[in-house]
């Protein structure tokens, strides 16, 4: 019984994968690998896979990459265990392999980059774009698409028309606060009374959210404030 | 039975230990909560901050959409692009004030870069029950000495005419492809701000978080307010990055490590993170384009750091 107790007691010791140690700056957080999605044992190529990759990758001097390597098929294979139970794991060859051909695109993706004449203007970046793409399809293949595709639209749409506003991908509720403060600053230059621009605030954003912001409501001109750029652009 | 009861203490013993790793895991199992933080996100951006590059494209280039593809409510802020900290840092309270309002949420997270990172020191300090963290990034907290040396030099006689106008080719090129804007009438008083004097005189009203050692860390929390901070050190890190060509003019000028304007030891504030990550100063923001070497990613480092922030119930 004893010699049963004393295996059991060692069993997690025995049994646990052999991980890197943990980097430094990992403390407090965790590998970004929670988002990878699975088909069968194969991981889907996507923004999940991309976002766990390249937060390994940010381990680069704290690791090596064989550490991170190994910190990266363990952490897919959790993220797998988490999802499909009951079924075999993917090999560690498999990820790691996987994991190689993505750092090697990195590499001959910085190597492509190294390549392009100074000073680069718009010209230069719509070529090294192109380029870049060839490249990821030479060694990402199906997977390019999903891994890459979303920063080459933002990338393709801003560099072949300057200016288009769809290029900014920051959702339109980040920038709530901007407007507000440019609207009231607005409203208290043009003396809108407080009652109207507590309405107005009603009307757009809610009664509570409204009553919240009241006590920011100013019927004149905070001179103390240096003027935004979002108010000097206001109309 | 009473022989029984180590047994079962054993595999009572085993199971929790087996299980602990996946208790811990447990905590972020879903990928849309790994950045769902207590409080709000603000992102707070440097100086010649700006709304757009090429008229269209964010400073903080993916950070938002990737934050909030984890569960994070994240606002962005715009203050006056070159400004004395304390100008810079009122317009910021003004605009915590409204975030706070628009989500109610007692409190929010402030993420700064460069010169933001003064201003939310500067809100921190005046306003201590809005702030539930504050991390810094690639901030001068002790100023930098390419600060110092445009401030002595961007004046007749100061450098030869031939070095000065590369000096400021290099970064109107910067500030022209970021910005798209005019040069402001006040950058010259908003990089006296960066000086080491002018750091220093700051430091001397604002002393939370600072580090008394020369490179050190700073209080980890003040005020109630938990304060990180985190940086790069590698001036040089993509070639199309046209920013890379000012960063190495600029490097020459700090000593010591940097991340090609602000030494490694100037950035540190609170818990420092980390104060080598591969980027340079555009990198820490995903400029330009996202266009940033292997392991610089900022969305990814940004990404675990909100998860730092929910894990530690901010």
């Amino acid at each position: 019984m004893r010699g049963l107790i004393f295996t059991l007691m060692l069993a997690p010791a025995l049994w646990a994968p052999a991980v890197a140690a943990p980097a430094p700056s990992l403390r407090g957080t965790q590998l970004d690998c929670s988002g990878v999605r699975f088909q069968g044992v194969e991981p889907v190529a996507d923004v999940g896979l991309r976002r766990c990759l390249d937060h390994g990758l940010t381990l680069e001097g704290e690791l090596t990459l064989d550490e991170i390597r190994a910190l990266i098929i363990d952490a897919l294979r959790a993220a797998h265990r988490r999802q499909i139970r009951g079924q075999r794991q993917p090999s560690s060859k498999a990820l790691g392999a996987f994991f190689d051909r993505y750092l090697g695109y990195r590499e001959a993706e910085a190597a492509l980059l190294a390549g392009i004449p100074h000073p680069v203007d718009l010209k230069g970046l719509r070529r090294a774009q192109s380029a870049l793409e060839d490249l990821q399809r030479r060694w990402l293949g199906a997977t390019a698409e999903g891994l890459m595709g979303a920063d080459n639209r933002t990338r393709r749409v801003a560099l072949g028309a300057p200016g288009h506003p769809l290029t900014s991908t920051a959702p339109a509720q980040s920038t709530l606060a901007i407007e507000i403060d440019a609207e009231l600053r607005r409203w208290a230059a043009e003396g809108v009374p407080a009652h109207i621009q507590r309405a107005r605030l009603s009307a757009r954003l809610g009664a509570k959210a409204a009553a919240r912001l009241a006590p920011l409501i100013q019927t004149t001109p905070d001179l103390t404030l240096p003027r935004s750029r979002a108010a000097r652009r206001s109309p | 039975m009473e022989g029984l009861k180590p047994f079962w203490v054993a595999v009572w013993l085993t199971l929790a230990a087996l299980c602990a790793p996946g208790a811990a895991w447990a905590q972020v199992e879903d990928a849309e909560d790994y950045t769902r933080t207590r409080y709000p996100i603000v992102l707070a951006h440097g100086m010649a901050g700006f709304d757009t590059v090429f008229g269209s494209v964010d400073y903080w280039y993916g950070v938002p959409e990737a934050l909030r593809d984890g569960g994070a409510e994240v606002y962005l802020t715009r203050v006056s692009a070159f400004h004395r900290t304390e100008s810079r840092g009122a317009q910021l309270l003004r605009q915590i004030e409204i975030i706070v309002a628009l989500s109610g949420k007692p409190r929010v997270n402030i993420i700064a870069h460069s010169h933001g990172g003064l201003d939310a020191r500067y809100v921190a300090a005046q306003r201590p029950d809005l702030v539930a963290s504050l991390t810094t990034v690639a901030t001068p907290h002790k100023g930098t000495a390419a600060a110092d040396f445009i401030r002595d030099n961007l004046r007749p006689g100061g450098l030869t005419e031939r070095a000065l106008g590369f000096l400021a080719d290099q970064l109107g090129a910067i500030l022209g492809l970021l910005s798209g804007s005019e040069i402001p009438q006040d950058a010259v008083a908003a990089t006296e701000a960066l000086t080491t004097a002018g750091a220093a005189a700051f430091n001397g009203r604002y002393p939370a978080g600072v580090p008394t050692t020369e490179c050190g860390e700073g209080e980890y929390s003040h005020n109630g307010v938990r304060m990180f901070s985190m940086s790069g050190a590698s001036a040089l890190t993509n070639a199309l990055d046209a920013s890379d060509a000012a960063f190495a003019i600029t490097t020459l000028l700090v000593p010591g490590d940097d991340d090609g304007l602000v030494p490694v030891c100037s950035a540190h504030f609170g818990e420092v993170i980390r104060d080598d990550f591969r980027q340079n100063h555009g990198d820490e923001v995903g400029q330009l384009l996202g266009l940033v070497g292997r392991s610089a990613d900022p969305r990814a480092i940004l990404r675990a750091h909100a998860q730092r922030l929910r894990a530690a119930g901010l």
